[in-house]
């Protein structure tokens, strides 16, 4: 009976349709944002092939 | 503050006379008569040019001539200049030999010009708790600065603002900055700088379309004095942007310029930061594979240990949700090893390890009742309802998976309560 109760409740809230629901909303918050102020970088070289 | 609402002359005699405690007759005695300087002061009469300059003389705000306090002033000017474009040790040394010199002047205007001025140098000093003093010090003096120091003051507090995380009064602060910039002439360099701003606290807002007209405008600023740095940054913002309104091309394509850029100036904490974004979007499509591939290659740039973390709890996250939780345990691991090294990183940060080591360890239930009493107020006080959710779901589907549908159904309803707060 909870059982049916509970697919119920996540039916009607959407959750349910996925094991996890990370970054399902445009609101997700997750990414680094660029820093407000300047930050002192370490001057290196960088050699690296990265594709996206 | 709404608007631009600029002090009268009547105003500001009748404001520093009483924050110096003159009475009328004293600041009057040898100028004017009494009754003249109260009408004045009810800006119901203009006074002639001498009048004006010996009472503003009288109070100390008076600026205009090339006296000891004009050439200070132009001092002041310069030093505040040279701010972030030269040696801190040499700023250092020209603050000290400043506060000797305004030993010897009386005028109010130089001494908040120079309290005001000293917030940049706080803020580039990291000393945050001190610039924001400064700035609840001056707050009362709004009344005698003119439209540059009103300026000043009002990005200076959204940039505390911001750097405290208050991201609806930092908004406030630097639209109040912008409808001062519209009456002055501010440089180039300092314009972009106010798009950036507006940029990123509209962006932390999730006013996404004005964060993203902002941000161009910054850039554009920004490409046509070759600033790299600033421009690889906004590339970045504009990324988070159009993620978030399901434009992905778009949002790939402005963090390959970004990293084009990174990778030319070898700036590693922008490599970071762009690799660590490219593993969000990724997981966003489900994409697991390609997210903890970029989770991984942001992790071998150098930056902040708090990003670090941040990317050692995405990669994490994305390795349970593949069903790796051997590697997501390691991660996370690795990820509090540095979080253990580093005295500077957020108490919510702190929390999401414990959450993730707890559910990744079956130890739910201890959790269960710190959640309710510690976590929830935590992640509420910083408006981190998006993360709140996100471990709640995390809960729930881990009772549910366990059986435990009562508890189950109470996280993912707790989980949902949060989400609809967001779309508030």
């Amino acid at each position: 009976m909870i059982k049916k109760c509970l697919l119920g409740l996540l039916l009607t809230t959407g959750i349910l349709g996925s094991s996890f629901m990370f970054n399902q909303t445009e609101t997700a918050g997750d990414e680094i944002f660029p820093p407000l102020l300047d930050e002192v970088e370490p001057e290196v070289e960088v050699i690296v092939d990265l594709k996206v | 503050m709404n608007g631009i609402d600029h002090f009268t002359l009547g105003q500001r005699i009748k404001y520093v006379r009483s924050l110096k405690k003159i009475k009328q007759s004293g600041l009057a005695e040898g100028i004017c008569s009494v009754s003249y300087l109260s009408k004045v002061e009810n800006d119901s009469l203009t006074p002639s040019k001498e009048v004006e300059r010996a009472l503003l003389k009288r109070l100390g705000i008076y600026n205009k001539d090339k006296s000891f306090e004009q050439v200070l002033s132009n001092r002041i000017d310069d030093w505040f200049q040279s701010i972030g474009t030269r040696d801190i040790e040499e700023a250092a040394s020209e603050y000290k030999e400043l506060k000797q010199q305004l030993s010897l002047t009386s005028s109010e205007i130089i001494l908040i010009k120079f309290k005001l001025f000293s917030v940049k140098y706080y803020i580039e000093l990291k000393r945050h708790e001190e610039a924001y003093n400064l700035l609840e010090n001056i707050r009362e003096s709004q009344f005698i600065m003119d439209y540059p120091l009103l300026y000043y003051y009002e990005k200076f507090q959204g940039t505390i603002r911001y750097i405290h995380k208050e991201f609806n009064s930092a908004y406030e602060h630097f639209e109040a900055a912008k409808k001062y910039s519209e009456f002055i002439d501010i440089p180039l360099g300092e314009k972009s700088s106010l798009f950036y701003s507006l940029g990123l606290v509209t962006g932390k807002l999730n006013m996404n379309q004005t964060s993203i007209d902002y941000t161009k405008k910054a850039l554009s600023i920004y490409q046509s004095v070759y600033d790299f740095k600033k421009c690889a940054n906004c590339h970045i913002l504009l990324g988070i942007l159009h993620k978030r309104i399901n434009q992905f091309s778009e949002a790939i394509e402005e963090y390959k310029k970004a990293r084009e850029i990174a990778l030319m100036g070898g700036y590693t904490s922008i490599l970071h930061t762009i690799e660590h974004n490219l593993g969000t979007l990724y997981s966003h499509f489900r994409n697991s594979n390609l997210a903890i591939r970029h989770f991984k290659n942001s992790l071998e740039f150098e930056c902040r240990t708090e990003d670090v973390c941040n990317t050692y709890i995405s990669l994490s996250k994305e390795y349970y949700i593949s069903r790796m939780v051997h590697e997501a345990k390691k991660a996370l691991t690795s990820g509090y090893k540095k979080l253990a090294d580093s005295d500077k990183v957020s108490d919510i940060l702190q929390l999401e390890y414990e959450i993730l080591d707890r559910l990744y360890n079956g130890d739910i239930d201890r959790l269960d009742n710190k959640l309710l009493k510690a976590i929830l107020p935590a992640f509420e006080e910083e408006d981190q309802f998006w993360l709140l959710s996100e471990y709640l779901t995390f809960i729930g589907e881990y009772y549910y998976e366990n059986g435990k549908y009562k508890k189950s159904a109470r996280y993912y309803s707790l989980a949902n309560k949060y989400l609809k707060r967001l779309q508030t």
